[in-house]
Formats: structure tokens, C-alpha cells, sequence
């Protein structure tokens, strides 16, 4: 196996009395898709904003392609190959789809700042990632226009245009319906040989389909964590999440 | 494909034609009281310098400043003590105050840039208040008082500025830079930045952007130009006060670039104009003539979305959505 491209130790997060983070320790596999599940307000958000950097753990350590960036900030982890998508879907409105792709571009190649010698490039490369993800031809129209599906595969093709090494994603699937599921299950698929991935989602049949390795997340604490099959069949996980999930 | 804002020949040919009209005024001032409407009309434009200045920050980074004439105070009172001390050359005093104001942007936009909303405004504001009670405490150079220019800015030894022609279209110049300047920058991809930054910084902070440098960026160009037209304004006025740079002054800036239209460049220079146009026409009306100007400004900002500009923008039946120029 080789060296795990996100390694998370004894990551602890608490907002007042409420723990969301209980010494969490987790790990995803180059080339592989870690899924977290959990009832809601188990702490994958929250986890996943750790992960990212838009929250500093109270201990614990966050490595990520070798290097421990527990202090690092959201920008400086997304240079790194870090890349994210939201829970509720987040592209810049007032642009295109193809603007919104060109910003992460250009945030990757380190020249958001300075004046455009590289349009070309950028346009041709954004042309790619909008075919890439569905979005063909749809590069002008403004990200607001958009339905909420196309947006969900806009804000994925913003992500891969970081060319990252891990993938975060929070609930790709949410308010999705079954055929934009479902070519979105197909797309994610698709992106496994390209990136890691760290996928939270409610959906059990993406979750079994696309993970390699299920952690199960509850009250801040991941109480298994395992191949999908043995987590499917675990008698705890039943009890704590998957019997609510069926019975409902 | 669009990656970056389409050009705009429409506003851009308004921008043009507005750059034309204020180049052509000074033949048509030679008809009525030339030097009145000369010394109003280089007010217009100095400030016009600083409301495209103060809109980089509040229009296209969502940035509202309730300091920005304290960089107006550092323009003049660089351009006021420089000459007190008997060093009224511009080839001095320039780069002095741009350096001063770069210093002084840097230094309180680091500050300020960690607040948000409310908090923005009211430590931009405290800033501001603090260069007005320094230069009210400042008795060599007039304190509350103020200084009087004995005589403007010599250019590289001459008189030149004595000229209130030369003056106006120097000032016409440096608001063509300035609009130049900062098209430049909102075309360019730190425009970009800027602008997705204001809608969703977090978006764009996981993108590998550092939205805080972006911001101190914008925030240090437009105090150094904001500082341009304080120097032009003490030259026009050959008067420095503290009054320059109190926080009425900073939402006077405000309320020219609202006026106009936020967001745009057009807007800023439009604004300026009308505000000191009906400053100056109310006036003669009524010592209250703000009682006036208030309800009018009311009026556009709840009915005119985007300013006047935008107004007449969608009146005339274009899109103002994403209008950039």
C-alpha cells in the first residue's frame, strides 16, 4: 500500500460543552475513496472544515501528501492539492461557469494576482473541464442561471481545476435526483484513478458503490472504520446508524 | 469564451464621451465666470480621482470605508507642510506622499482588513478620526485652523500649477490615469479575485486564493490615489485643514460614489460631479441645503439600484448586471 495522502490523528474539536470532534483518527489511501457516514450532527461538517482549514482542530494533527498542515490555512492546503466541494453547493454567482473555473485555475497556477498573459491556456483548459463534468457548451452562462445539479458538476470541475491530490467532498448527492445521482456517481467513479477522495453523503448506495473504505462517524467519535462490506454487516453500525436508516 | 469580463463599448463610450465633455469645458468657461467654473470644475474632477479610488475598495471588493479622506488629509497636508518648510516641489512632495500613504494603507489595512461589515466601518472610521485630531494637534501647521498654501506646487522648479488651466487638466489627466489604472486592475484576473471575494470569500480562500492579500492590495492603490487627490485638492484650494479628512468627508466620498453607481467607474466620476454640481446649485437656494440633497440621495439609493449611472443605464434598456466599466 503506498503512504496515505491524509492522515488525521487524535483530532479533538469542542464548541463549548458540545464535542464534535472526539479524538478522531483517520486515514485515505492514494487513489482510493474514503467515505465518512454518520447521522446528522455527527461532525462531518465540522470535520471536513478541519480538514480544509477553515477550522483549527484544539489538538491533534493533519497530515496531508506527507506534511503536517494542522497550521496551515485554507489557502496555503488548497495550493497544496487540497480541494474541497460544499455541502450547499458554492460557486461564485455573479460569474460564469467558465469564470468560476478560471479563478481556480489561475489560483493554481499562482497568477490569480497578477495581470492575464494566459487566456488562451486558461480557456482552453477550462473548455476541458466544463466537458469533462457535463457542462459542454455552457461556459457563458452565469453560475445563478444554472440548475442546481449543473452547479453541484460546475462546482466539481472548480475542484478538479486544483488538480488535486484529495478530493473532499461534502454530500455531492445532497437534493440531487435519481438520474443526476446517478451521473454523478458515474463521474466520481470515473475520478479515482485521477485523485483520493474523501467523501461524506447520506446516500448508502453511492456511499457502497464509490468507497474502497467506510469510517463511521457518531457524536464526534468514529466508532468503525473498515472495508464496506464489514461495515455493512457490523452489528454496531446497524444499532447506531444504518438500523435508523432502514427503518425510516 | 469568456474568462474574464467582456468589454463593454457601450459604458466604454460613455466614459469616453465624458472625458471629452470635461477636456472641452474649460473653451466653454470662457463664456461665463471662467475662474468659478474652473474652480468648481477641478473640484469635480480631483474628486472624482478619489471616489474611482475609494470604489475599487467599496464597490468591487465590498469594502465600506468610512476613513478613506484621511488619505485626502495625507495628499494635502503633504503638499501644506512640504511647502511651510519651504519644499513646494512636487517632484518632492509626490513620492513622499505616496510613500506615506502606502505606509499608512498597509499598515491600518492589515488592521482593518481582519474585521467585516460594521466592524470595517467603524475602524476604518477611528483611523480616519485619528489623522484628524493628529493634524488638529499639528500648531506649526495651523491646527484646527488649518495652513494656507502661500503658493501651490513648483513642477521641477516652475509655476506652472499657479495656472488654474494647467492645474484643471493636470487633474483631468491624473483622473485618466486613475480610470486607467484601475480598469486595468479590475480586467485583469485580480479583478476577478476581488469581485468573487466579495460574494463568497470563503469560496475563494479554498481555491488557494489569500483573499487578505488581495484585499491589502486594493486597499494600498487606493489609498496612494486617494492621497493623489488630496495633493491636487490643497493645490486647487491653496488651503489645508483638518476638515479635509474628518469622517463627514469620508461619507461625503461615499455618498458621490453611491450616487453615481457603485461597481462601476463611470458611476464614481458621475457622482462626484453631481455632488458637488447640486452642493454648489442647492446652495445658492438655501444655507440647508442638505435638508435637500439627503431626501434626493434617498430617492436614488432605494429607486435607482446601481446609482444614477445604473438608472440610466436600464432606463436607456441595457443591462446593468455585471456591468464593469
Amino acid at each position: 500500500m503506498s503512504a496515505p495522502v491524509l492522515a488525521i490523528e487524535g483530532l479533538c474539536k469542542r464548541f463549548g460543552g458540545l464535542v464534535v470532534a472526539d479524538s478522531i483518527a483517520l486515514g485515505v489511501e492514494a487513489g482510493t475513496c474514503h467515505a465518512v457516514i454518520g447521522p446528522n450532527g455527527a461532525g462531518k461538517t465540522t470535520l471536513v472544515n478541519q480538514i480544509s482549514g477553515l477550522l483549527a482542530p484544539d489538538s491533534g494533527t493533519i497530515r496531508f501528501a506527507g506534511r503536517d498542515v494542522t497550521a496551515l490555512g485554507a489557502a496555503a492546503r488548497a495550493r497544496l492539492g487540497l480541494a474541497r466541494t460544499f455541502q450547499i453547493s458554492s460557486v461564485i454567482g455573479g460569474f460564469t461557469a467558465a469564470e468560476n473555473i478560471a479563478l481556480a485555475l489561475r489560483a493554481r497556477s499562482g497568477s490569480a494576482l497578477s495581470p492575464a498573459r494566459d487566456a488562451a491556456d486558461i480557456a482552453a483548459r477550462t473548455r476541458r473541464l466544463l466537458a469533462e463534468v457535463g457542462l459542454e457548451g455552457m461556459g457563458s452562462r452565469l453560475t445563478a442561471a444554472l440548475s442546481h445539479g449543473e452547479r453541484r458538476a460546475l462546482e466539481l470541475a472548480v475542484a478538479l481545476a486544483l488538480d488535486p491530490q484529495l478530493l473532499v467532498l461534502d454530500e455531492p448527492l445532497a437534493g440531487m435526483g435519481r438520474e443526476e445521482s446517478r451521473a454523478m456517481i458515474d463521474l466520481l467513479t470515473g475520478l479515482k484513478a485521477r485523485t483520493a477522495m474523501l467523501l461524506i453523503e447520506h446516500d448508502m448506495d453511492a456511499v457502497f458503490r464509490l468507497a474502497d473504505r467506510v469510517s463511521v462517524l457518531v457524536s464526534g467519535t468514529v466508532i468503525a472504520s473498515g472495508p464496506p462490506e464489514a461495515i455493512r454487516t457490523d452489528a454496531a453500525v446497524k444499532a447506531a446508524y444504518l438500523g435508523q436508516e432502514e427503518a425510516s | 469564451m469568456m474568462t474574464g469580463p467582456a468589454p463593454r463599448p457601450v459604458t466604454g463610450r460613455v466614459l469616453v464621451a465624458l472625458f471629452l465633455a470635461l477636456a472641452a469645458l474649460p473653451l466653454a468657461a470662457r463664456f461665463g465666470a471662467e475662474t468659478a467654473i474652473l474652480s468648481l470644475a477641478s473640484r469635480m474632477i480631483i474628486l472624482a480621482i478619489a471616489a474611482v479610488a475609494l470604489d475599487l475598495i467599496l464597490g468591487f471588493a465590498g469594502l465600506v470605508s468610512l476613513g478613506h479622506a484621511a488619505f485626502i488629509g495625507i495628499g494635502a497636508y503633504g503638499a501644506g507642510i512640504m511647502a511651510k518648510e519651504g519644499l513646494g516641489e512636487a517632484a518632492f512632495i509626490l513620492p513622499a506622499v505616496i510613500l506615506i500613504a502606502a505606509l499608512f494603507a498597509y499598515l491600518t489595512g492589515k488592521i482593518v482588513l481582519r474585521t467585516r461589515g460594521v466592524g470595517f466601518i467603524m475602524i476604518t472610521l477611528a483611523f480616519g478620526q485619528m489623522l484628524f485630531f493628529t493634524a488638529g494637534s499639528l500648531s506649526r501647521y495651523g491646527g484646527d485652523d488649518g495652513l494656507t498654501l502661500w503658493s501651490r506646487s513648483k513642477v521641477f522648479g516652475t509655476r506652472v500649477l499657479e495656472n488654474d488651466l494647467v492645474l484643471y487638466y493636470v487633474a483631468l489627466a491624473a483622473l485618466f490615469g486613475t480610470v486607467v489604472l484601475v480598469r486595468r486592475l479590475l480586467v485583469a484576473p485580480f479583478g476577478d479575485v476581488l469581485r468573487a471575494a466579495r460574494e463568497n470569500p470563503v469560496r475563494v480562500e479554498t481555491l488557494g486564493i489569500n483573499v487578505e492579500a488581495a484585499r491589502l492590495k486594493a486597499y494600498v492603490i487606493s489609498g496612494v490615489l486617494t492621497a493623489l487627490a488630496g495633493f491636487l485638492l490643497a493645490n486647487q484650494s491653496e488651503f489645508v485643514s483638518p476638515a479635509l479628512m474628518g469622517w463627514q468627508r469620508s461619507g461625503e466620498l461615499v455618498m458621490m460614489v453611491v450616487l453615481g453607481g457603485m461597481g462601476t467607474l463611470t458611476g464614481p466620476i458621475v457622482g462626484a460631479i453631481l455632488f458637488l454640481l447640486l452642493e454648489f446649485e442647492l446652495a445658492r437656494l438655501t444655507e440647508h441645503w442638505k435638508l435637500i440633497f439627503g431626501p434626493l440621495l434617498i430617492l436614488v439609493v432605494l429607486f435607482g439600484r446601481g446609482g444614477l449611472y445604473g438608472l440610466v443605464s436600464r432606463l436607456a434598456g441595457r443591462r446593468f448586471a455585471g456591468d464593469r466599466s
